[in-house]
């Protein structure tokens, strides 16, 4: 430390207010530098005259003898109820605990969220719920009505699923991706070494479609590229993120591309030309609805709560979240910023859960966290603001991309 | 004072109990009255800021958290904030220039130390409504630090350069006060 440093914190140091390494660097540069050692002097004199004198003039008065039958006579005239029900129920001791009642509430949720993350069956449920809360699930049968599926957990457009297959095909899976800016469904349906990989996205502004043959399809345009690839290791080549099937003959690969709305389709399949274009004729739009609960996993008991789980996970969660974290700041008080924390946790978890929105997911408990602290510690209402700012900035950030 | 016996008398007090609240009354009433002295100059100004602050505490106990801050902080935090609203309330006081100031002082200069005590006492009530809280909560209430970052809310850092900046106008106002004609040093004050 030199001179000017160990000046500012001259005064800190007499007060014992600096930490223990701050003051053997001090007292390390005072045995060592007389200047300083003077200022240490003359400012230890000036605050004990300072101090003496401030102590001598407040001994020279006392509060007035009469003081306490005129403020009684005052008091007299306050309401005479002084508990505020509600609020001091919420004071510890609460259930025999040194927990205020917020605390409990607090403790009692993260118990009740560790319990349910750490259950495997649990999050399976949850996830689907949140899945079906925050997009549209939607479900088909087979062309031959053999069979129904589902799927889920899409908010950009209704899918489309297949009203002709040829003889012998079957919907062999399901996949999608979905991310603040894109979503797509793939539905892939086989019959031996034949298959049609169909996917549907949307959310981009549409690419231009590919060079190949043009063809109408229900009024609009479409591109037919014949033996797109000739191999498994050209297909994938060409679409990085296809699955390969060794079952699957994919020396004839022919593409379909077209465009249904906003939709972008396009069609893999080792089928003639003429059997892909009537199978993209026959694409329906999905039945969009509700999964039945018995379907998500059996969870009958989810019926009461889906209410419940509505508001939490959803904008209303987060929404009431904020507005109680900027009360706990302007009134300063702890509880209604744990509160705030609290209510924006599902919005967080559910973030978390999406390919894109994670680090949203990871940071807005953490601002929330800190806007709670700052409530309780006045010195750093400022960085309670700033962080409950970002908050709200990330909340209003993704309404808006997801609208 | 006993921790428990207080916590006893904020709830009867909270409950009603008048008599419960004359214990804190009585634990406090000097402390207090002090503080306001100090912060306003004038014992008739003082007494009533004694009885404000006790009546606004009764109002707001409900509200007070004992894990939160001392009983002692938030009282204090009351009595600052009712003087600091006080004196802004009052019409701005004409400040002496130098010349006058010494001619006021100069007869008394054969005194030695009240002298002393009498440039100080100057000085004291040229430093800002800011400085001035800071060494009154020091120097009189001996507050640490932080309990004085709790009674103004303000974070640790400025109740350190207040301090420092509050010694420093002394120390200057003190030292013109000792050349006369020269500039009392009071302009100086920085904020922060």
């Amino acid at each position: 430390m030199n001179c000017k440093e160990v000046n500012g914190r001259l005064l800190s140091y007499i007060h014992g207010e600096v930490t223990p390494s701050e003051k053997r660097l001090i007292t390390a540069h005072l045995s060592a530098c007389l200047e300083c050692t003077a200022k240490l002097e003359s400012m230890e004199s000036l605050e004990s005259r300072v101090r003496r004198h401030i102590q001598q003039r407040a001994e020279r008065v006392a509060a007035p003898a009469s003081g306490w039958q005129a403020l009684q006579a005052r008091l007299d005239k306050e309401p005479v109820s002084r508990s505020n029900g509600f609020l001091s129920a919420l004071r510890p001791p609460f259930f025999g605990l040194p927990l205020s009642g917020w605390q409990f509430a607090a403790a009692a949720f993260l118990v009740f969220l560790a319990l349910f993350t750490l259950t495997p069956a649990a999050r399976a449920q949850m996830q689907a719920q949140i899945q079906q809360i925050a997009g549209g699930w939607f479900n088909f049968s087979s062309p031959d009505g053999q069979s129904q599926a589902e799927i889920g957990g899409f908010s950009a457009f209704t899918p489309y699923h297949a009203t002709y297959l040829p003889e012998g095909f079957q919907l062999s899976g399901m996949g999608g991706s979905s991310a603040l800016d894109k979503e797509t469904i793939t539905l892939g349906y086989n019959n031996q070494e034949k298959f049609v990989d169909l996917a549907q996205s949307a959310g981009t502004p549409l690419e231009a479609l590919p060079q190949g043959e043009h063809l109408v399809l229900n009024g609009s345009t479409a591109v037919f590229v014949e033996d797109f690839a000739r191999s498994a290791q050209e297909l994938q080549e060409k679409i990085p993120a296809i699955s390969i099937v060794i079952e699957y003959d994919y020396t004839h690969t022919n593409l379909l591309v077209w465009d249904m709305g906003e939709i972008r389709l396009q069609m893999l399949s080792n089928l003639p030309k003429d059997e892909m274009v009537r199978i993209a004729e026959s694409l329906a739009p999905m039945q969009g609805g509700r999964l039945p609960a018995a379907q998500t996993g059996g969870g009958s008991g989810w019926g009461g709560l889906e209410f419940l789980i509505i508001l939490l996970f959803g904008w209303a969660g987060i929404a009431l979240g904020l507005v109680l974290a900027t009360l706990g700041l302007l009134k300063r008080s702890l509880p209604f910023g744990i509160a705030g924390l609290l209510l924006g946790l599902p919005f967080s978890f559910y973030l978390l859960a999406t390919p894109s929105g994670w680090p949203f997911g990871l940071s807005l408990p953490l601002l929330l966290g800190v806007s709670a602290y700052a409530c309780s510690k006045p010195g750093r209402l400022k960085l309670g603001w700033i962080s409950l700012i970002l908050a709200g900035a990330i909340v209003l950030g993704i309404f808006v991309l997801t609208r | 004072m006993n921790n428990m016996e207080h916590i006893q008398w904020i709830r009867r007090s909270r409950a009603g109990d008048s008599r419960a609240f004359a214990h804190l009354y009585e634990a406090y009433k000097d402390l207090v009255y002090r503080t306001a002295y100090l912060l306003l100059d004038d014992p008739a100004e003082a007494q009533d800021a004694l009885q404000e602050t006790f009546l606004q505490a009764y109002r707001a106990l409900n509200s007070y958290d004992p894990r939160r801050s001392a009983f002692s902080t938030w009282l204090y935090r009351i009595t600052v904030n009712h003087c600091l609203n006080r004196r802004r309330a009052r019409r701005p006081l004409v400040h002496l220039p130098p010349a006058q100031f010494e001619s006021i002082a100069s007869p008394i200069d054969l005194e030695g130390e009240i002298s002393e005590n009498l440039q100080l006492q100057r000085a004291l009530e040229h430093l800002s409504e800011k400085l001035r809280v800071v060494v009154v909560l020091r120097y009189f209430l001996d507050l640490s630090y932080a309990e004085m970052a709790e009674v103004l809310e303000i974070p640790l850092g400025t109740v350190q350069s207040r301090l420092n900046q509050a010694l420093q106008n002394l120390r200057r106002a003190l030292q013109a006060a000792k050349q006369p004609g020269e500039n009392f040093g009071l302009e100086e004050e920085v904020s922060e």
